[in-house]
């Protein structure tokens, strides 16, 4: 599986990006490690959304760990990209 | 907003000077959301902390600039009279040669409205440029051919931004163009 199955590139044509946490990435690439995207999509990076498969198979498994942590991966994104938790 | 105590702060001793040897640049009419003043900080932290990310236009993006090692500096200046304190960035750079793209740089933002993005070498931001006000270009500094064999051929060029607080920028900095809305 790459990243693009996971996840949306938004608001941006595909290439390269300066991100704070890891440098310039280009998105473009498919290639892009799904941890690093991941870790970008928790910080509130705004070039991003989940697919439903992102949300089903990321996200339904590492709740436990984001509870933890006190991150809440949509907490910075629009109402269109709130996760459905399982309860 | 509380003070706080203020220790030596060093993460594991790392204090290197100067800045890494990309500048990034843009059109100030190119943007179109900002990062804001904190609202209502609560911690030193969060005064010196810009809020939200720099989006682009529509078809417009932020660019690159090479610059030469140890040749470029961001000076933080107080300006302004009692009770009307301020800063101004002053961010200097050397671009090595003086091909016709750099020739054409010069050209095209001596008298345009700016902003711009410099690193510092603990990986730091500083956006010059916010909603009201743009960055300039100011001045050249030892650009030209060099006037020796060891010396170097180059465009040194100095860009200002006056504001009133001090932050890092803690967003990202699009490369590749704004996609259209859907």
């Amino acid at each position: 599986m790459i990243w693009t199955d996971y996840f949306n590139l938004i608001k941006v044509l595909p290439g390269r990006i300066v991100t704070p946490r890891y440098g310039t990435l280009d998105f473009g690439d498919p290639n892009l490690q799904v941890e690093k995207v991941r870790a970008l999509y928790k910080d509130g990076f705004p070039y991003l959304e989940l697919t439903t498969l992102g949300k089903d198979s990321l996200y339904s498994l590492s709740e436990p760990e984001d509870t933890e942590q006190g991150i809440e991966p949509q907490q910075q994104k629009p109402a269109k990209t709130t996760l459905k938790r399982k309860a | 907003m509380d003070f706080a105590d203020i220790g030596k702060l060093l993460v594991d001793g790392k204090n290197l000077g100067g800045l890494a040897q990309r500048i990034y640049f843009g059109l100030w009419n190119d943007v179109q959301t900002w990062p804001v003043d904190p609202a209502t900080p609560l911690t030193l932290d969060a005064l010196g902390t810009a809020t939200g990310e720099l989006v682009m236009k529509e078809g417009k993006r932020m660019f690159e600039l090479y610059t030469t090692e140890d040749a470029a500096k961001l000076d933080i200046n107080v300006i302004g009279e009692e009770g009307g304190k301020g800063y101004e960035y002053l961010l200097h750079i050397f671009a090595p040669g003086l091909h016709k793209k750099l020739l054409g740089f010069m050209n095209a933002t001596k008298n345009e409205d700016l902003v711009l993005i410099a690193q510092d070498s603990a990986g730091q931001f500083y956006l010059l440029g916010c909603e009201i006000r743009s960055a300039k270009f100011q001045a050249s500094d030892a650009s030209g051919t060099g006037s020796t064999t060891d010396g170097r051929r180059g465009l040194g060029m100095t860009f200002a931004y006056r504001t009133h607080s001090l932050y890092t920028y803690t967003g990202s900095i699009p490369l590749t163009a704004a996609a259209p809305a859907p």
